[in-house]
């Protein structure tokens, strides 16, 4: 095409013409869509004018009136801004600890439905499948309706070795109470882990990797019980939950609402990621283990060493898109009642009327999180992405 | 398809010869081959056993099963009235056909499925389920057999029974709502729930957002119309950076705003929702499939002197979406998951139907029966779906070359 239009002789007439046929259709294109848009915004000025509301953020200044039980401490008369900041910390809170737990999951699910152990194999394909085939909202209900609600109350709560109690209102943990001491102290083990294996390198080369590998730790254990008995005050306290006469004392607490929300999640995500992990196992050539094989690696190194570095530089892609999918369905907090972004969004939008500036909030914020999340995988892609040559 | 006209080759003569294991080998080499291998079956043995003993304590000592034949017309139609439940049979009578017609047309595993459906419904019409639903079944039993019988084998059909989707959505639509006369009223769109909702807001969203989505990935990757490209691109992006209860939110709440005093039907402004947002989706993976067709293939089309559009239609396009198949299976099984959400915008799915039966009274305590039956029925649309996407797979060659 490009060779016709070069040459002079043969013009072809001004609409076959493509370079012209372009610029018009494109014209064309942008008319029709500035016309559908100014409609719409004649629609929704002359229907906000109807209902009196003039458009502007300034009403994120009001107080919110409504209470939020989760999340960092704030009081019902504070503003909207600060309402909706808690649902924004909430989501934010909710996701990572879904994302860590279901990578977890579907890494253990993905490298068992490869195992070469036949029980195994067949319990992690069921596994997998069933989460799988059913909605993100059926199993969050589940575990909200179907397990959670239906465990035992406060004082019948069931313990795990003293540490940790599952109840009706949640699972209740041990909380870290760091003090000023805990700084000095992370210093001191890092500096003697890094002298230690510097010492040993030295003086010491004939010993082996794993040896040099225990003695750093046990190094830096002995060292830590030191920190622990000689500073005044231990630099990490761990606050154990104990059973009061109607709720707990102590330590944290992970309410009903936020575990349904979390198993839910996890559960869902993680299957999804098993199968990531597995096709990308699987998309690691054989030749890659005969090779390593043939070079005398052992099995460990060579799953260490080759397989896993190739496997990860295939999911990572695929991982980033369910991280973002976990984001996105931690909106389905409003089914059970967690206080998420969305959920007091929501709130906001029934009590004010400003559903449009809200939508704009929500939307900029669920994109700005993806965004985050997106940029972050992409940097770590590129650290173990092949490098040409 | 092409696997009922394949070459019988088993994939046993391919393969080369396997070693015959006895039991007691067999068990050595797949669960005791190592002493880690032990200790991995000896947990998976106390995780299944748990597990196991749990259900069956609780499925055959505790549940009350009672709450799921009492409730099916609540799953099945919801608050649909009972009255006017002949529309939604003859509605499923149509769907039937036009299915039955395209199996006969077809072939292959979607023949298998609806004479597995068929017969289902011719048995389950032998069951006490009432006089009337056990005419209704037979006669869908019937219209089933008689549509695959009169398609059976006719290739120029295929084509035919799939565009006729086009003419067959609005015409269930106007059928399950609509008054014809007078004297026959209406039926409120609310009033349209439980399973029937969720498989018309699927079914729906899937015809209707595949050709959308096909245009955007288009639109996207077309270097020729930078405008078209970035609008494209931006549709596509925000959509798929915001989660779907938003959109079903705004779609509820903000759509009026735009629309300027026109009314449009709720359940219109969640299926438009769906499509938006399934058609970004699709549109994703159509592009990977686009991105799959090699540029030698544009270039040899043009030399043979094709213009553009016959590029696009003739030689890309069919390449891309047979690479896209796996990608698009999997988001419209996302999509029938997530019709589920629904519920943001106060309509009542099979899910939610579900959550009206545990809630109710009569039932309480019945949440566990409840959700299982529902994790049941969308386990077996999803696998079963699943499961045709792999024949089709299969018969199309993906992932062999």
């Amino acid at each position: 095409m490009t060779s016709l239009s070069s040459q002079p002789h043969i013009q072809p007439p001004w609409w076959r013409d493509e370079r012209i046929l372009k610029i018009v259709l494109q014209v064309a294109f942008v008319i029709a869509v500035l016309v559908v848009f100014g409609i719409l915004t004649q629609n929704l000025t002359s229907s906000l004018r109807r209902l009196g509301i003039t458009f502007g953020f300034r009403f994120l200044g009001n107080s919110a009136n409504f209470g939020i039980t989760e999340g960092i401490p704030y009081d019902p008369s504070e503003s909207y801004l600060k309402a909706f900041v808690v649902g924004v910390l909430n989501t934010i809170w909710l996701s990572s600890i879904s994302i860590v737990l279901a990578t977890v999951m579907g890494m253990i699910l993905g490298v068992a439905r490869l195992s070469s152990n036949w029980l195994a194999r067949q319990l992690a394909t069921i596994i997998t499948e069933i989460f799988r085939n059913v909605p993100v909202l059926l199993i969050v209900i589940f575990w909200y309706q179907g397990v959670i609600l239906t465990l035992p109350a406060v004082r019948n709560s069931y313990s795990i070795g003293g540490f940790f109690f599952i109840s009706q209102r949640g699972i209740n943990l041990p909380s870290l109470d760091p003090s000023w001491w805990l700084i000095p102290t992370v210093v001191i083990l890092a500096g003697a882990a890094w002298g230690i294996r510097k010492l040993l390198l030295a003086h010491r080369p004939d010993v082996g990797s794993i040896q040099r590998n225990s003695l750093v730790v046990l190094g830096v254990l002995l060292l830590a019980v030191a920190c622990w008995i000689l500073f005044p005050e231990s630099p990490l306290r761990i606050d154990i939950p104990v059973l009061d006469r109607f709720n707990f004392r102590g330590g944290t607490q992970l309410s009903a609402e936020f575990t349904a929300m979390m198993l839910g999640l996890v559960t869902y995500t993680g299957c999804y990621i098993a199968e990531v992990v597995r096709g990308s196992f699987l998309a690691v050539q054989r030749g890659q283990w005969e090779a390593s094989r043939a070079i005398g690696l052992t099995e460990l190194g060579t799953f260490q060493l080759v397989i896993v570095p190739q496997a990860l530089r295939i999911m990572i892609p695929s991982l980033n898109t369910q991280y973002l999918t976990l984001i996105k369905n931690s909106s389905l907090a409003i089914a059970v009642g967690f206080s998420d972004l969305f959920n007091i969004s929501s709130t906001i939008i029934n009590q004010s009327g400003r559903s449009v500036e809200m939508f704009g909030i929500i939307m900029a914020t669920y994109l700005s999180m993806n965004l985050v999340v997106s940029y972050g995988m992409n940097w770590i892609n590129d650290r173990v992405k092949l490098v040409e040559r | 398809m092409a696997s009922s006209v394949s070459t019988p080759i088993s994939e046993e003569h391919r393969l080369p010869p396997q070693e015959k294991l006895s039991p007691a080998a067999w068990v050595r080499r797949n669960l005791f081959d190592s002493w880690f291998s032990t200790v991995l079956t000896l947990v998976s043995a106390l995780v299944l056993a748990w597990a196991l003993s749990i259900f069956w304590n609780w499925a055959f000592t505790q549940a009350n099963w009672a709450v799921i034949p009492a409730n099916l017309k609540i799953f099945a139609s919801g608050t649909y009235p009972s009255s006017q439940l002949w529309r939604v049979w003859v509605v499923l009578g149509i769907v039937l056909a036009t299915l039955g017609v395209a199996a006969g047309a077809w072939g292959g595993v979607l023949l298998q499925y609806l004479i597995g459906l068929g017969a289902c419904m011719g048995l389950a019409a032998l069951l006490p389920l009432g006089e009337q639903s056990q005419w209704w079944l037979a006669g869908c039993a019937g219209v089933t057999f008689a549509a695959i019988a009169i398609s059976r084998g006719r290739a120029s059909w295929r084509l035919a029974s799939i565009l006729v989707w086009a003419l067959v959505l609005p015409i269930c639509l106007e059928l399950l709502l609509g008054s014809f006369t007078p004297n026959l009223p209406g039926v409120r769109a609310e009033q349209l729930s439980g399973l029937l909702l969720t498989l018309m807001l699927a079914a729906a969203a899937l015809i209707i957002a595949f050709p959308i989505g096909v245009l955007l990935a288009l639109g996207r990757a077309n270097h020729a119309l930078p405008v078209v490209r970035i609008f494209c691109t931006l549709l596509i992006e925000i959509i798929r950076g915001v989660p779907l209860t938003t959109i079903l939110f705004a779609a509820w709440l903000l759509v009026p705003f735009f629309l300027g005093g026109i009314t449009v039907n709720l359940i219109i402004r969640a299926e438009v929702a769906f499509i938006l947002f399934t058609a970004v989706y699709v549109a994703e993976d159509v592009r990977g499939g686009l991105q799959a067709v090699s540029r030698g293939q544009v270039e040899a089309a043009r030399a043979v002197g094709l213009n553009p559009f016959q590029i696009t239609a003739l030689v890309v396009l069919p390449q891309a979406l047979r690479a896209s198949v796996p990608a698009l299976v999997n988001e419209f099984l996302t999509l029938f998951k997530d019709t589920s959400l629904v519920f943001i915008i106060g309509m009542i799915d099979l899910l939610q139907a579900g959550r009206v039966v545990f809630t109710n009274p009569n039932w309480l305590g019945t949440q566990k029966e409840v959700l299982f039956f529902i994790g049941v029925v969308y386990f077996i649309c999803c696998f079963a779906m699943a499961y045709a996407a792999k024949q089709v797979e299969k018969a199309l060659g993906l992932g062999k070359r």
